[in-house]
């Protein structure tokens, strides 16, 4: 007989494993990616009944964030500064191998760009127009202001916009 | 509408975060100011590149099911019966008759404890495999001696598999700035960190982080913190235990 708790958690939280993924992929790096996800599932699993039952997509995300950046060694907040060479190093040598598969070069140097951006503000563009969260939904995962969050989106635009003009 | 507040708004227009009549609005001025109208056509441009598929990573059928069965794992094993829960009332009430001084910080207030942000980075790094044990012993006749010579100071060393915190081992981590003992114990599939250090002040570790538990104590002239994601519970009652 299966829990109710553990059905209910994989009808609300499971289902955005693509999402949770995605974030702590552009968050971190393909070598730790998955299994800062699985850890994250866990941790939201033991903490389901913290969940409040609305928004299971913006919650679990915060615990992926929460998980990605305690690895990172930042605990919950972003860095206000961005170039992680840690980051950068290991990711940029599998972008490079990952978007010789990619026949637009475009593509490959979206993803340049996006890598490059802050965290902070990284995370931000990806929620907004990778996974088309609400400011709202965004505001809940990443625990700031609304109004922090459209600046954010908006430098980091800025930035993506320079960048991209950059490679041109 | 001029210009400096169309263009405040026209983000949140790409991102429809506008009512119908900011809306009309906001569009009615793109449609008359060619100067805003190529603002807004950058990032149009920007937000449907960056749609594509090809930028959004998706989770392998194998972390669906490592994850499903981890849940389920955790799922079949993780539920206190209810002689726990009287174990529970039994070890919280004599935690109060002692009066001890034990923090409890469930979820994030403020993470405004570096040492406990630390504590809690170290834990996870530990979890995802990177540096867990460096002894790996049951044996805490092996695992305190193996300290000798590491550290300027002599964790007490032992095990709880009696009571279901087997010792697994331990390690050396560092935590603000010097050398501590990490003593490693398990809780059915859960890990336990125990960081044990001299004491440097009075002061316990402060802080909280999401997902985590934390205690800490002093006592003897060490600081104690156990960590893990281990209901607080449990975690109190392995606190007892080592105390």
């Amino acid at each position: 007989m299966d829990n109710p708790k553990r059905e209910l958690f994989e009808q609300t939280i499971v289902p955005h494993m693509n999402a949770a993924y995605n974030l702590a992929r552009w968050l971190t790096n393909r070598d730790v990616a998955e299994d800062l996800v699985q850890e994250a599932y866990l941790r939201a699993f033991r903490f389901f009944d913290s969940f409040d039952g609305r928004d299971g997509k913006a919650w679990v995300l915060a615990v992926v964030r929460n998980t990605c950046f305690t690895w990172l060694g930042r605990g919950s907040r972003a860095p206000v500064v961005g170039f992680d060479e840690q980051i950068h190093r290991a990711d940029g040598e599998h972008v490079n191998a990952e978007t010789r598969l990619i026949a637009d070069a475009k593509i490959g140097a979206l993803r340049d760009c996006v890598q490059s951006l802050p965290a902070e503000y990284r995370e931000v563009v990806v929620m907004r127009e990778l996974e088309e969260m609400s400011y709202r939904q965004i505001a809940e995962t990443t625990g700031v202001p609304i109004g922090t969050v459209m600046s954010r989106l908006s430098r980091g635009r800025v930035r993506l916009l320079d960048c991209m003009e950059g490679k041109r | 509408m001029t210009c400096t507040t169309a263009l405040g708004l026209v983000e949140p227009y790409l991102d429809g975060e506008l009512d119908a009549s900011q809306n009309a609005e906001v569009a009615g001025h793109l449609s008359e100011c060619e100067s805003c109208a190529t603002v807004w056509q950058r990032l149009r441009a920007l937000s449907d590149d960056l749609h594509t598929p090809a930028l959004r990573y998706e989770a392998s059928e194998s972390l669906r099911n490592r994850v499903l069965e981890s849940v389920r794992h955790a799922d079949g094993t993780g539920r206190p019966s209810r002689m726990n829960w009287l174990a529970l009332a039994a070890t919280m009430l004599l935690a109060v008759s002692v009066g001890w001084n034990v923090m409890f910080l469930e979820r994030s207030r403020n993470a405004d404890g570096e040492v406990a942000q630390e504590i809690v980075s170290s834990h996870v790094r530990s979890l995802i495999g990177e540096h867990l044990l460096d002894i790996p012993s049951t044996d805490q006749h092996n695992v305190k001696p193996w300290f000798n010579g590491k550290l300027d100071f002599s964790p007490d060393v032992r095990d709880f598999a009696a009571q279901g915190f087997p010792l697994i081992g331990g390690r050396v981590d560092y935590i603000d700035h010097r050398p501590v003992a990490a003593l490693v114990y398990k809780r059915r599939q859960h890990v336990v960190n125990l960081f044990v250090w001299p004491s440097a002040s009075a002061a316990s570790v402060p802080g909280s982080v999401t997902g985590f538990h934390l205690l800490s104590w002093n006592q003897d002239g060490m600081d104690y913190c156990a960590v893990s994601d281990l209901n607080e519970d449990e975690l109190r009652q392995f606190v007892n235990l080592y105390r």
